[in-house]
């Protein structure tokens, strides 16, 4: 019991969102997943250790941040359980034995007598209210209980409810969610993501770009738009073809495919082909990979034998690709005088006149080859945002109820005098009752009363 | 012409200010109504400015304008002019004119007008001295095409309008330092509560569903509807902090007082939410 009315207690409420307010300041005070070789760099090995340890590095994540969240969400909880029967009670009122009579140490009261009978002051009174609103529950005779604005007071549980969701959903997505990214040339098909930690997650269709565009605004190179148009295979089928832009993302089977980023690498195999300028002539000459064409003004023929996106010399000194990254693209040419293989070179689009000329006469620059774009895409699956959204329904509408429908009730009780009528009439509500209480005076106004005694609002 | 408009609001704010302030010394109601009249002229020429600047954020793309009137809608929502420093400064600005108009409306609260002018005429100021900032009309980026922007950038700054008014009135509210007030001798502390609770209220529904339209778009966007972005984190510090001032209500201890220290410290995390990270701290907001 005592457990409970710990948890039942607003304070714990107060004090916990506070700290969780401060927990969260810090977090944005220090870089967050940062990688240990940074880290140790920036605070030294011994205090890199000892916030690591506190999980400063990944605090909103860390245990003990997740564990304030769970106590709040279990304060809540059980905060709102105890409210619910007293809510219900109040709506229904079922909150206290019904003697008749108006209860006392209510905020708003009004006694009188009035010059008519019982009959006609009811129909009077009784349409005032009802016009306000107000829908009758009677007791007894000469006893009435009127109210309005119920979902007002169901407010602070609905919006409760909807923090609990909304955590509930994020428990979800983060036991059963999971982000990736892929990167898909034009033309590739993938059927398998990978997430931030490296980790190859498989999907159970694969995917393939068609095609990819980016468009800048004028004269700049401020991205205007990039797309992508993307296909969905599944057994081998192709599905439906769908583009996919920022803020238009491709859905599948609860996978989420976004537009993130973009950019070039190397063609596909067997398209290579590269643009050379042929030098002394300066004539520009295209080459396609496996294919001889004759220099220029000579018998000789050349032919381009392969493509490097990101050229390096590898194990054994052979070349080869570090990456399919446009870095350090390289195309390697071989010349041929009578059929016969003459020389062969590299040639750099970053270092151009890198090597001396081939056949003693004539140099190459690399100035264009083929590439394919490639569209940088964010993967996501998370079971448990249609969940999280229905908790920010209920947040909102509960919130929405709580600050604009006010729960009014109203006593009434008469006691009929003959062509005389004493009239006791009280009110209570969560909230202010100013304006309510100049809408009761003008009602009351034309019961033709005679003023006795009056009580001014306490509130 | 937008940005002259501007100047010229601000002008006349500074003219509502003073006239506010004559009504402080004067004690004299007249001079109130008088500062609202002027107040609501300043927010007429700050409207025209904003919507004058509207039809120049859509002329810079209107070549891309699609068919249908569904979506021109949606084309004229996603240029609405909120999409950098400047501009959202401005419609700061206007926030706070507007929603202090509509509060004074039904509460009566020309007290505040003294402090909610100028305010509302420092915000654009700093507009000329903050490092960065600059009113030129670009075309917005990626990230920022979508009808999502305006639908969470004004919900979020009519929270922080609202914080700004309550904010206002916690700091009259610990300035005064008697409970009851004779007639004539401005409001009193219980008053001011209430007005600091409901303008709240009326804060935080805001600021909650700012937030959320804002998680809904970064699912789109990102991918993640949540990330603990800079941003995002100070977003719900802020919201953090107006829950507790709330629930602060319901606590015999911290009523009152507690409350107004909360709301103060409230509009502090409003203002780094939208400065601070801005200037000291990195994001994925980086835009704005």
């Amino acid at each position: 019991m005592r457990v409970i009315s710990f948890f039942k207690s607003v304070k714990l409420a107060v004090a916990l969102i506070l700290i969780l307010a401060a927990s969260s300041v810090v977090g944005t005070l220090f870089p967050q997943n940062m990688s240990p070789h940074r880290g140790v760099e920036a605070y030294g090995q011994g205090m890199y250790r000892a916030l690591e340890f506190l999980g400063i590095f990944d605090l909103y994540h860390s245990g003990w941040f997740v564990f304030l969240v769970l106590l709040l969400a279990l304060n809540i909880l059980i905060c709102s359980l105890s409210r619910v029967r007293r809510t219900y009670r109040l709506t229904t009122w079922k909150d206290s034995v019904d003697s008749g009579g108006v209860p006392s140490g209510l905020p708003l009261r009004r006694t009188l007598k009035i010059k008519t009978p019982a009959d006609a002051m009811w129909l009077k009174l009784g349409v005032g209210l009802a016009r306000l609103g107000f829908r009758a529950n009677p007791v007894a005779d000469g006893d009435l209980r009127l109210d309005r604005g119920r979902p007002g007071r169901w407010g602070p549980e609905i919006s409760h409810l909807g923090f609990l969701v909304i955590i509930a959903g994020m428990v979800v997505g983060s036991l059963t969610g999971f982000k990736g990214v892929v990167d898909l040339a034009e033309g590739e098909t993938e059927g398998q993501v990978y997430e931030r930690s490296g980790r190859a997650v498989s999907l159970p269709f694969e995917i393939r770009c068609d095609d990819f565009e980016a468009v800048f605004f004028d004269g700049s190179m401020r991205p205007k738009e990039y797309t992508s148009w993307l296909t969905v295979i599944e057994d081998g089928q192709d599905l439906f073809q769908r583009k996919v832009e920022v803020n238009s993302p491709l859905k599948h089977r609860g996978y989420w495919f976004y537009q993130s980023t973009y950019g070039r690498i190397g063609p596909a195999p067997g398209e290579e082909w590269i643009r050379l300028m042929v030098r002394p002539e300066n004539i520009l000459m295209d080459l396609e990979i496996g294919k001889k064409k004759a220099l220029v003004d000579t018998v000789d023929e050349i032919e381009l034998l392969r493509f490097e996106p990101d050229f390096v010399i590898g194990e054994n000194r052979q070349a080869t690709s570090r990456s399919e990254q446009l870095h350090n693209p390289a195309a390697q040419i071989r010349l041929y005088r009578d059929g016969e293989p003459l020389s062969e070179q590299w040639v750099f689009s970053e270092f151009p006149g890198f090597h001396p000329p081939a056949d003693e006469t004539h140099t190459f620059d690399l100035v264009d080859f083929g590439f394919r774009e490639f569209t940088g895409l964010q993967v996501a699956r998370d079971p448990g945002v249609p969940v999280v959204w229905t908790g920010c329904g209920l947040l909102i509408l509960g919130l929405i109820l709580s600050f604009t429908v006010q729960h009014r009730r109203i006593w009434i009780h008469v006691e009929s005098r003959g062509s005389e009528t004493d009239l006791s009439i009280a009110a209570g509500a969560r909230g202010g009752l100013r304006r309510f209480e100049e809408s009761l005076d003008e009602i009351l106004e034309t019961l033709g009363r005679r003023r006795d005694r009056e009580e001014g609002a306490r509130s | 012409m937008s940005a002259t408009l501007v100047w010229v609001s601000v002008m006349v704010y500074m003219v509502a200010t003073a006239v506010y302030l004559v009504r402080v010394v004067s004690r004299g109601e007249r001079w109130g109504k008088i500062g609202r009249g002027i107040l609501i002229g300043g927010l007429g020429f700050h409207t025209l400015s904003i919507i004058l600047r509207w039809i120049d954020s859509c002329r810079l793309v209107a070549a891309d304008r699609p068919e249908g009137w569904l979506g021109r809608i949606g084309f004229i929502m996603e240029n609405a002019p909120l999409a950098n420093l400047y501009e959202s400064m401005v419609f700061f600005s206007w926030s706070i004119v507007l929603v202090y108009l509509l509060f004074d409306r039904k509460y009566g609260i020309p007290a505040l007008g003294a402090a909610v002018s100028p305010l509302a005429a420092m915000v654009v100021g700093l507009v000329s001295v903050l490092p960065g900032v600059s009113g030129d009309l670009v075309p917005h980026i990626p990230a920022l095409q979508s009808y999502w922007l305006t639908i969470h950038v004004v919900t979020c700054f009519l929270a922080y309008a609202a914080f700004a008014i309550s904010f206002v009135a916690s700091i009259i509210y610990l300035s005064r330092k008697w409970d009851r007030v004779k007639p004539g001798e401005g409001m009193s502390r219980r008053t001011l509560e209430d007005i600091n609770y409901n303008v709240a209220t009326v804060g935080f529904l805001m600021l909650t569903i700012g937030i959320v339209t804002g998680a809904v778009w970064a699912n789109y966007a990102w991918g993640t509807y949540w990330s603990w972005d800079n941003k995002e984190t100070w977003s719900l510090i802020t919201w953090f902090i107006y829950a507790s001032l709330l629930h602060a209500r319901m606590i015999a201890s911290l009523k009152g007082k507690w409350m107004a220290v909360l709301s103060i410290i409230g509009f502090g995390a409003v203002l780094f939410t939208f400065f601070g990270v801005n200037y000291l701290l990195s994001g994925l907001h980086s835009y704005l």
